[in-house]
């Protein structure tokens, strides 16, 4: 007879449904998988081997200095939606808002000779404004925000369009050109400024989200608003400034899209409502256990990016990448969707 | 080699699972439903071992087990919501191939009332206690008799019948809760469950569905009840099974079922759920800190006014719903019809006018529902922990999570609280462990006056036992607690005074000398006795 076992501590750890775990591999790759977007980091490194192999200018500076481009930009614009989808909520109005940053800068510096620096800051106020709105009219009245973003973003393209009378004569300022220029540098770094810009948005709002008294706020009114504001968690301020963080993303956003494409147009934010939605999916965002981030959304924005580039590259039609998106979609969901939450909860 | 967990469970005494009183032969017939050797597991999790039970014709059945014993996963493997892993069911006898939908469970009779009170807010009273009775496409019952029959049901349960077209929101906890259960009655299952159903009734309707099982009982049905407090289970229970980590520990009849003994079983040791005498408040320095002035919870009821001094303790008591969560909010800065709360520190008055202001001036509300009102379940221990005082783990605007685990560290070790990773969910922690949380969140706020909705709601006995001995801690260093409890036997242990509230007053105000289990329960039906 060996010696006695501390029956007493381990029927404590036992009620406490924290046994040393006996995991099967699948188990426990399901497990890490939802703590940690492995499959999304294979699945990416999978396709950029894949196009190196079968494609001789996959990786030549020029083809990897689009692609960072473009994910840069998709990344900006799906920074509100991350934020939208955390709170529970979704916002339908970001291609309005980048369309409102687009048009502004090239109308009120060129036709209407505003300096930059005041129309950066008329966008922002604009911007700030009518998405805040949007969050409080959300909260206050208990609607949701598909519709209440639905309602303002209709409302914001149709000022737009009235007041440009869908003739948009300026040009983008030639400073946010240098921007997303594929062979730009930024302090002698070999990469496109918008790149640096999307990483360093990307330290910051990690920041934000992880280390500050909004961020976790944030988390809490996401996941039990009634518990947060019984914790004193001003709740409807945090919808506002998630709304209205979300319109200046996106019309900043509209700032360097703009600048890429040169003139501004009426349907130049339409991609990015799809494609941002896509990039906060894949990324694995999953609003039921708080599992969402924004280095996540950069990663669904790579994915996203990678995987276009292949496929147009490789000769499929939009109707290929379109079936291809929707499916990887149906299987994120599946994997993030649903919540086996049964298992946390005895 | 060591002896693994299960043998060391079994070389304790163990009592017979068919009691001694039993007569084996008749009884083998009069078996409605027995289970054998049941066992499920979520992941690594073992919610249920080996679980075995028979239930008897015409019985009222208690399970009792403290908070994570397994009872709720018995309850929803008989429920149909969980399959087994393994282990049978045999219903009159006949071994059941399948039980894999609560359809299922239905249609071999058992029918569940649940803890959380299940009804569909703006739909109807009526609508409600239907609620799943037709088809997809087909109505099963006309309306006359749908009527006739919910009006019957409810008129057991609640003695006055609510209008059966208001929307079911519209009634308070207690009635909703009457909703759930006449639903399941209605159907007349062979099996009823109550799974901790009774926790969100009043005395009166409680009393009342306590006849309705008597009467049920008489005509040979059975009832498997599972309650935390003690009295229930004593007043209406033939025979009670009392399990432990998933597993059976035993089988009492009625008169061998003492609280005592059932606590012993319970918990392995000796642990009593009985509160403890407190003592009395020591200081009498008289030194107010909180003053309610004319509240009137609803317009035109009578003004209430009270005192609250450092190192009280105050109950609050009534039926469901007479305004004791109105009148602890209210104190916490909610909404009143008129008056105003005050605020006394170092002869200073500050008027309460909102829940930030209170918060600001040392009042704290813990709510009552923790998974609702109070935890954030897929987040961490410590940011459930941490959140309304996050402040003071900010420098230069950013947050470390290094201090906020100080203060954690500190309060779990003062609480007792069970945890093995401070960064893994709450919802990991049982049920006595995440209350205990809750109650750290707002003792980090350093509070002058606590305000606790029933905290030991659901609970089991260790967990009550430590809230009991901190509430005294705490009471010692000049704090103010005003609690409300729906546990008479809180109320006389604890209190220095109670407040009887009926109908949105104070119906009655008792001291130590006149507090009784009498006098505090004739109050809540507006009756004075001494």
């Amino acid at each position: 007879m060996m010696t006695q076992p501390d029956s007493q501590s381990t029927a404590a750890r036992d009620m406490e449904g924290q046994q040393l775990p006996q995991r099967t591999l699948w188990q426990s790759v399901v497990l890490l998988q939802r703590q940690f977007p492995l499959l999304q980091i294979l699945v990416l490194i999978a396709a950029l081997a894949y196009g190196t192999l079968t494609m001789d200018s996959f990786l030549n500076p020029f083809s990897v200095r689009t692609m960072l481009i473009l994910a840069s930009l998709l990344g900006l614009a799906a920074l509100g939606q991350t934020l939208a989808i955390l709170v529970g909520g979704i916002d339908v109005s970001i291609p309005a808002f980048i369309v409102l940053g687009s048009t502004l800068i090239t109308q009120i510096t060129g036709p209407e000779g505003v300096p930059l620096g005041l129309a950066i800051l008329v966008i922002i106020v604009l911007a700030g404004f009518c998405g805040g709105l949007s969050g409080w009219i959300a909260h206050k009245y208990s609607i949701h925000p598909l519709i209440v973003t639905l309602a303002m973003g209709s409302l914001v393209s149709g000022v737009l369009l009235g007041w440009t009378n869908a003739n948009i004569t300026g040009v983008a300022p030639p400073f946010l050109g240098a921007l997303t220029r594929p062979f730009a540098s930024t302090f002698g770094l070999p990469v496109p400024p918008v790149v640096i810009i999307w990483l360093a948005v990307g330290v910051i709002m990690a920041v934000v989200l992880k280390r500050t008294v909004f961020g976790r706020q944030l988390y809490a009114t996401a996941l039990n608003p009634r518990a947060a504001d019984l914790a004193l968690v001003r709740t409807r301020f945090i919808w506002v400034t998630v709304f209205a963080i979300s319109a200046i993303a996106s019309a900043m956003t509209g700032l360097l899209v703009v600048g890429f494409a040169g003139t501004a147009n009426a349907t130049l934010g339409d991609p990015y409502l799809f494609q941002g939605l896509a990039a906060v999916i894949l990324g694995g965002a999953a609003p039921l256990t708080g599992a969402v981030d924004y280095w996540r959304t950069m990663l669904g924005a790579m994915i996203f990016t990678v995987l276009s580039t292949l496929l147009v590259a490789g000769g499929f039609t939009e109707a290929d990448k379109q079936i291809t998106f929707g499916l990887l979609i149906l299987v994120a969901v599946g994997v993030y969707g649903r919540e086996p939450r049964v298992k946390d909860r005895v | 080699m060591t002896m693994n967990v299960a043998d060391a469970r079994s070389s304790e005494p163990r009592i017979s699972t068919t009691g001694k009183t039993d007569k084996p032969a008749s009884d083998r017939e009069m078996l409605v439903l027995r289970g054998q050797g049941l066992a499920k597991s979520f992941g690594a999790t073992k919610a249920l071992r080996d679980f075995s039970f028979d239930l008897r014709s015409g019985e009222v059945h208690t399970i009792q087990g403290e908070n994570g014993s397994g009872k709720s996963t018995l309850v929803k493997v008989l429920a149909g919501v969980h399959t087994p892993d393994s282990g049978t069911i045999e219903i009159d006898g006949h071994l059941l191939k399948q039980m894999s939908s609560p359809f299922q469970s239905l249609q071999n009779g058992i029918g569940t009332v649940f803890q959380e009170v299940l009804v569909v807010g703006p739909q109807s009273v009526l609508q409600n206690v239907w609620l799943g009775s037709d088809g997809l496409f087909k109505v099963r019952y006309g309306h006359e008799e749908r009527v006739a029959k919910a009006t019957a049901v409810l008129n057991d349960l609640l003695g006055l019948v609510p209008d059966l077209e208001a929307p079911v929101e519209t009634l308070s906890l207690s009635d909703r809760q009457a909703c759930s259960i006449a639903r399941a009655l209605l159907r007349d299952p062979a099996v009823l469950i109550l799974d901790e159903a009774t926790s969100a009734l009043d005395v009166a309707t409680r009393d009342r569905l306590f006849d309705i099982l008597r009467t049920r009982a008489e005509r040979g049905k059975s009832v498997l009840f599972i309650s935390h407090r003690m009295d229930e289970v004593t007043e209406i229970s033939d025979r009670v099974t009392v399990m432990r980590l998933g597993e059976t520990v035993g089988t009492l009849n009625r008169a061998e079922a003492t609280p005592a003994r059932l606590v012993q079983l319970m918990t392995g040791s000796d642990v009593s759920s009985e509160p403890r005498k407190r003592a009395a408040t020591k200081s009498k320095t008289q030194r107010v800190l909180l003053e309610a002035r004319s509240i009137a919870l609803l317009p035109g009821r009578q003004p209430i006014n009270l005192t609250v001094q450092a190192g009280e303790m105050i109950g609050l008591a009534g039926l469901e719903g007479h305004g004791q969560e109105a009148l602890l909010r209210a104190l916490g800065g909610g909404v009143t019809s008129s008056g105003e709360i005050m605020m006394h520190s170092q002869g200073n008055t500050a008027v309460v006018r909102n829940e930030t202001e209170a918060s600001k001036h040392g009042i704290a509300y813990v709510p009552r529902e923790r998974k609702t009102e109070a935890l954030f379940l897929p987040l961490s221990v410590l940011d459930n922990f941490a959140l309304p005082t996050l402040k003071q783990d900010t420098k230069g605007g950013l947050l470390w999570p290094a201090q906020s685990r100080k203060r954690f560290f500190d309060l779990a070790k003062r609480l007792g609280i069970r945890y093995n990773d401070a960064d893994a969910p709450v919802s990991t922690l049982s049920g006595g462990n995440q209350q205990k949380i809750v109650m750290a969140r707002w003792l980090a706020a350093d509070p002058k006056v606590l305000l606790l909705n029933d905290p030991t709601r659901g609970v089991d006995a260790h967990t009550k036992q430590d809230l009991y001995h901190l509430l005294q801690e705490l009471t010692d260093i000049g704090l103010a607690v005003i609690m409300i409890s729906s546990e008479v036997d809180e109320h006389l242990a604890l209190m220095d005074r109670v407040l009887v509230m009926r109908d949105q007053e104070i119906f009655r105000e008792l001291n130590r000398s006149e507090m009784s289990r009498t006098s505090i329960v004739s109050a809540f039906f507006g009756k004075v006795e001494q």
